[in-house]
């Protein structure tokens, strides 16, 4: 039991990660109630937001922490699922709930044509071409103003109606941790599958895969809308959320963001990107209450993660279990 | 005709800022494989620190040699102190030069205010020219003339010294020079440093023209990248061509079709990855 | 001992002037302001001039507005509007403000509109897009963009200029922006021949100017920040070819220590400079300079009208502010007299307040707007304003 526990473990530690999404699920239950009861609104939004940005960094660790594949342009399926669904919802006046699933559509066709393109490069160069496709969309976004409303962006898209009306900060975060949780379950049950093995394994050691016989190409392109069907479906999250999308929807900023919400958490344990929403929307929300110099101290915290939890906090607090564990024994 | 003239001159100008800001990042990553997103930071400090000198002493040289050294300093102890722990871990060498990206804005931002504002071109390069009978800035001729002249330097460097052998051959297999006694440490602590002054030379030389301010480090950042991606990562011929392409292509770009400006820099890089997935100069 | 004994007293002092206070505010709290404007990034100097020329109002006021105690909570959009909507609910629910100093960015003040207006919240802002304002919560205490844009147009136009080249970054005020040139300067008689909308932040516009027209006689143009300092400077690098007019942001008076003589000559009309000549504007910029080293520019004297509309307000309402619809009739009704001239907003909350004609010109060795006529109530709509008599626009 002991040495197949320790291979496990070594491996990608999903010996520890297991009770993990029991006794996380129940702590997310009491967390979302007690905050929907209790909080004022802002705190409701600040934990909506954290919500939110998990399932978008969770759809990133997919390709970043899973497949080996450097994006930096994964704002571009948030942003095209949010303003495809608002555009839908606005000028073709379709209900919400058809302008979402087509507006997902968008986000997941989007990805395969922007794969065609990007799967040909690799490493550094599949970085540098998924921002530059996503640089298109933000482009087209701020310059075709009668379209897009440019720099403005797109306000007026109502919340959903799903039986009762979400409109309620409370009753929508009921619903987006109801949406999160589902996301999770899906992608973990994904990452835990053959075909989640099979990335790991493009991951380590692409070209034993291509000899093993894998089509290493349609797993990457299958994985990458399976990504952006999830950014999407963040994209259209934070799109009910205020009402409103913008170019920043877009932006590089936004895909750097996320980046840093997966790294920060752990890359490839999906768990770790959680803690990488929450850690972000904390430091973005409260620092720069506290002091105009927050920019600093966010670059700081980075600095910090990288030095001295260079494989992500997620991974860190393994190692110290473990270590103190080893010690008790 | 003069068209032609002055939007080559133009574009020219602006490939040779583009160069010698590039020409850093490629060669720190063709040694180290360190994507350095604070790259446009050490641009922006160049400008900056060159600005603050350059008004205190009355000195452009004064300027660009202190930006160059101090930020050269700089280099060498990130590398030193936090880099070098991180060597080879990709995923976590892009989260501390981005967490480096905002905390150096913050503090030019601190320091310099953010109000947008220009490095003074040398009073010696004021006012204009004759080219081929069309008028044309003398400062922009004399950035041409510096980006030629660091271009042949690098090769000189890397091609006809032994520290360039030794770099090349670290690029290509770094075990092998490590067993050969080789002080790989110093040798990427001051690849990094020189990467960082060069960074910081093309704030003080593209200053004039681009000015200081908030963003200005992301901005040129995203151009130095897009270069390098062009042209092919560690590549320094790659990096003169894309920056070549980049700079003529955003200049014609600018004056044919102004509306689609935003794209100028951004589809061209596209389809020279479309076409060869590891840029004009890249190895595969 | 001794020091043992000082401290003591203190201590004792200290806890009384706090029970002091603390019984003074539980009579009549604070009012609560909020500040959300952009404090970092490019549009960071601008929006700390906003909260700069705000809170040396209040200084000045002993930290009262209308006889009340003031309590400000100050926000950083981060210039994203996403962060602006959320520092809004903070604002608006967390902090509980009464009242809301709103961004400068055109970008941000959209995004966060509508959840001002549905919270009924009285925000006075300086973002300068049109369609921002609802006639109701929403105040602004700069300039229309429209209007403005119009005017910018209109003046080369009245200088007998005939055919002109307009320039502006190409997004939404840009856009807007220049559409609005053209109208004006149609109005007042020209043609635009050429319309050249560049991205924000090109690089280089030696491009952009190369290209311009040789049948044009006058350039109209808007720009800011990073980029107004590239255009002027490679406009002067080719020599100037032709005057220019337009936006008086494009050689703001932040910028002009960096464009020096390249920005001479340019014109156009803004509602707010710090050479403005009248007793009020005299002493706004000394203690302005006073307290933070530098001169006030537009933005600065925005966020200084803000608040001396709030004061006012408040004088009307007797310092009540739960009452939102009194609060914002009684925003609506003040007649002020600003660092700007004389101030009051239309029906649409728009100010209506001068507009200086001004160009850049060396006096004494130093580059400065220099004033050289006033519309002494310039109504924030696109139509032909009334020009003063005996105004020489520079051809």
């Amino acid at each position: 039991m002991g040495p197949i526990r320790m291979a496990r473990a070594s491996g990608w530690g999903e010996g520890l990660l297991r009770p993990m999404p029991v006794a996380g699920g129940a702590i997310l239950v009491v967390v979302v109630l007690a905050v929907a009861a209790f909080l004022p609104a802002y705190q409701t939004e600040l934990v909506t937001q954290m919500l939110i940005y998990a399932i978008f960094a969770m759809s990133l660790d997919l390709l970043v922490g899973y497949t080996g594949l450097p994006s930096l342009g994964h704002s571009a399926y948030f942003g095209l699922a949010a303003y495809a669904t608002a555009l839908l919802a606005l000028k073709l006046a379709l209900p919400f709930w058809l302008a979402a699933a087509l507006g997902l559509a968008c986000a997941v066709i989007g990805a395969f044509l922007f794969n065609l393109l990007a799967l040909r490069t690799a490493r550094a160069y599949y970085l540098m071409i998924t921002l530059a496709l996503s640089q298109v969309l933000w482009s087209l976004a701020v310059s075709w103003t009668d379209v897009t409303g440019g720099d403005n962006g797109l306000p007026g898209i109502a919340r959903p109606v799903l039986g009762i009306r979400l409109d309620g900060a409370g009753v929508w975060l009921v619903f987006v941790a109801l949406v999160f949780a589902v996301s999770t379950l899906v992608m973990w049950t994904l990452v835990r599958s053959p075909f989640g093995y099979a990335l790991r394994g493009i991951r380590e050691n692409e070209e034993r895969m291509k000899a093993l016989g894998y089509d290493v190409w349609r797993y990457k392109l299958l994985v990458s809308m399976v990504a952006a069907f999830f950014a999407g479906v963040a994209g259209i999250l934070f799109l009910s959320l205020n009402s409103f999308v913008g170019p920043q929807a877009l932006s590089i900023a936004l895909s750097a963001q996320v980046l840093l919400m997966v790294l920060v958490g752990a890359a490839g344990t999906l768990f770790g990107s959680i803690f990488g929403a929450v850690a972000f929307v904390l430091l973005q929300n409260v620092v720069s209450s506290w002091t105009e110099r927050w920019l600093f101290v966010v670059g700081a915290v980075y600095v910090l993660f990288a030095l001295f939890a260079p494989a992500g906090a997620l991974v860190w607090v393994r190692e110290r279990l473990r270590s103190s564990r080893g010690r008790s024994r | 005709m003069s068209f032609w003239i002055v939007n080559t001159l133009n574009g020219l100008s602006l490939a040779m800022v583009l160069f010698v800001l590039s020409a850093g990042l490629t060669l720190v990553f063709g040694l180290m494989q360190i994507i350095n997103m604070a790259h446009g930071s050490f641009y922006l400090l160049g400008g900056y620190i060159a600005l603050s000198v350059i008004q205190a002493s009355g000195s452009f040289i004064a300027g660009l040699v202190t930006a160059c050294v101090a930020v050269m300093l700089l280099g060498a102890g990130i590398q030193r102190l936090m880099l070098q722990r991180l060597h080879k871990q990709e995923l976590p060498q892009s989260l501390l030069t981005l967490g480096l990206l905002f905390i150096i804005a913050d503090v030019a931002f601190w320091l310099w205010g953010g109000n947008a504002q220009l490095v003074p071109k040398p009073a010696m390069l004021e006012g204009a020219m004759t080219i081929l009978g069309v008028g044309y800035p003398v400062y922009r001729v004399a950035i041409i003339g510096m980006g030629l002249f660091v271009a042949v330097l690098l090769w000189l460097l890397l091609e006809r010294t032994r520290v360039g052998a030794l770099v090349r051959a670290g690029m290509d297999d770094e075990e092998m020079v490590r067993a050969m006694g080789i002080n790989i440490p110093l040798i990427f602590t001051g690849m990094f440093a020189f990467g960082a002054g060069l960074a910081a030379l093309g704030g003080v030389l593209g200053g004039p023209l681009l000015g200081m301010f908030p963003g200005a480090d992301f901005e040129v950042a995203l151009l130095a990248f897009v270069v390098v991606t062009v042209g092919g990562l560690g590549s320094v011929r790659g990096a003169f061509l894309g920056s070549l392409l980049v700079g003529l292509v955003d200049n014609f770009g600018a004056a044919w079709f102004p509306q689609f400006s935003l794209f100028t820099v951004i589809v061209p890089m596209v389809i020279v990855l479309a076409i060869r997935p590891t840029g004009l100069a890249g190895r595969a | 001992m001794r020091s043992l004994r000082s401290l003591a007293l203190a201590v004792v002092l200290t806890t009384c002037t706090t029970c002091a206070s603390f019984a003074q505010t539980s009579a009549q709290p604070p009012i609560k302001i909020g500040i959300l404007t952009e404090l970092s990034g490019p549009l960071g100097p601008s929006g700390a001039g906003q909260r700069d020329g705000f809170l040396l109002f209040l200084k000045k006021n002993g930290n009262r507005l209308g006889g009340r105690a003031v309590e400000t909570i100050i926000e950083d959009t981060g210039n994203d509007p996403q962060t602006t909507i959320t520092k809004a609910k903070k604002l608006a629910e967390s902090d509980h403000v009464d009242l809301l100093m709103g961004p400068l960015s055109s970008a941000n003040g959209a995004a966060v509109r509508n959840y001002l207006i549905a919270q009924k919240l009285p925000t006075l802002l300086e973002a300068t897009v049109d369609e921002i304002g609802d006639g109701k919560y929403i105040f602004r205490t700069s300039f229309s963009g429209n209007a403005d844009s119009y005017l910018q147009g209109y003046l080369p136009g009245k200088a007998g200029f005939r055919k002109a080249i307009v320039v502006a970054p190409n997004f939404n005020a840009g856009q807007t922006g220049a559409d609005y040139f053209e109208r004006g300067f149609v109005a007042a008689g020209g043609k635009v021949v050429q319309r050249i909308l560049p991205r924000l932040g090109t690089p280089d516009y030696g491009s952009v100017v190369g290209q311009f027209s040789a049948e044009a006689d006058v350039g109209i143009i808007f720009m800011a920040g990073g980029d107004a300092i590239r255009f002027v400077k490679a406009f002067a690098d080719y020599g100037k070819k032709l005057p220019l007019y337009g936006f008086t942001a494009t050689v703001d008076e932040t910028l002009l220590p960096a464009q020096g003589k390249a920005a001479l000559g340019f014109t156009g009309a803004g509602f707010y400079f710090s050479t403005i000549d009248s007793p009020v504007n005299r002493q706004f910029v000394a203690d302005y300079q006073a307290a933070y080293k530098q001169n006030p520019a537009w933005f600065s004297a925005g966020g200084y009208i803000a608040a001396q509309a709030i004061d006012a307000a408040l004088m009307r309402t007797g310092g009540k502010v739960d009452d939102r619809e009194a609060m914002v009739t009684a925003l609506r009704s003040v007649r002020l007299v600003t660092p700007a001239g004389n101030f009051a907003f239309d029906e649409n909350h728009n100010p209506i307040q001068p507009r200086y004609v001004m160009q850049v010109r060396e006096v004494n060795g130093v580059i400065r707007p220099v004033i050289l006529g006033v519309i002494p109530e310039f109504k924030p709509v696109a139509e032909p304003p009334t020009l003063p008599a005996g105004l020489v626009l520079p051809r």
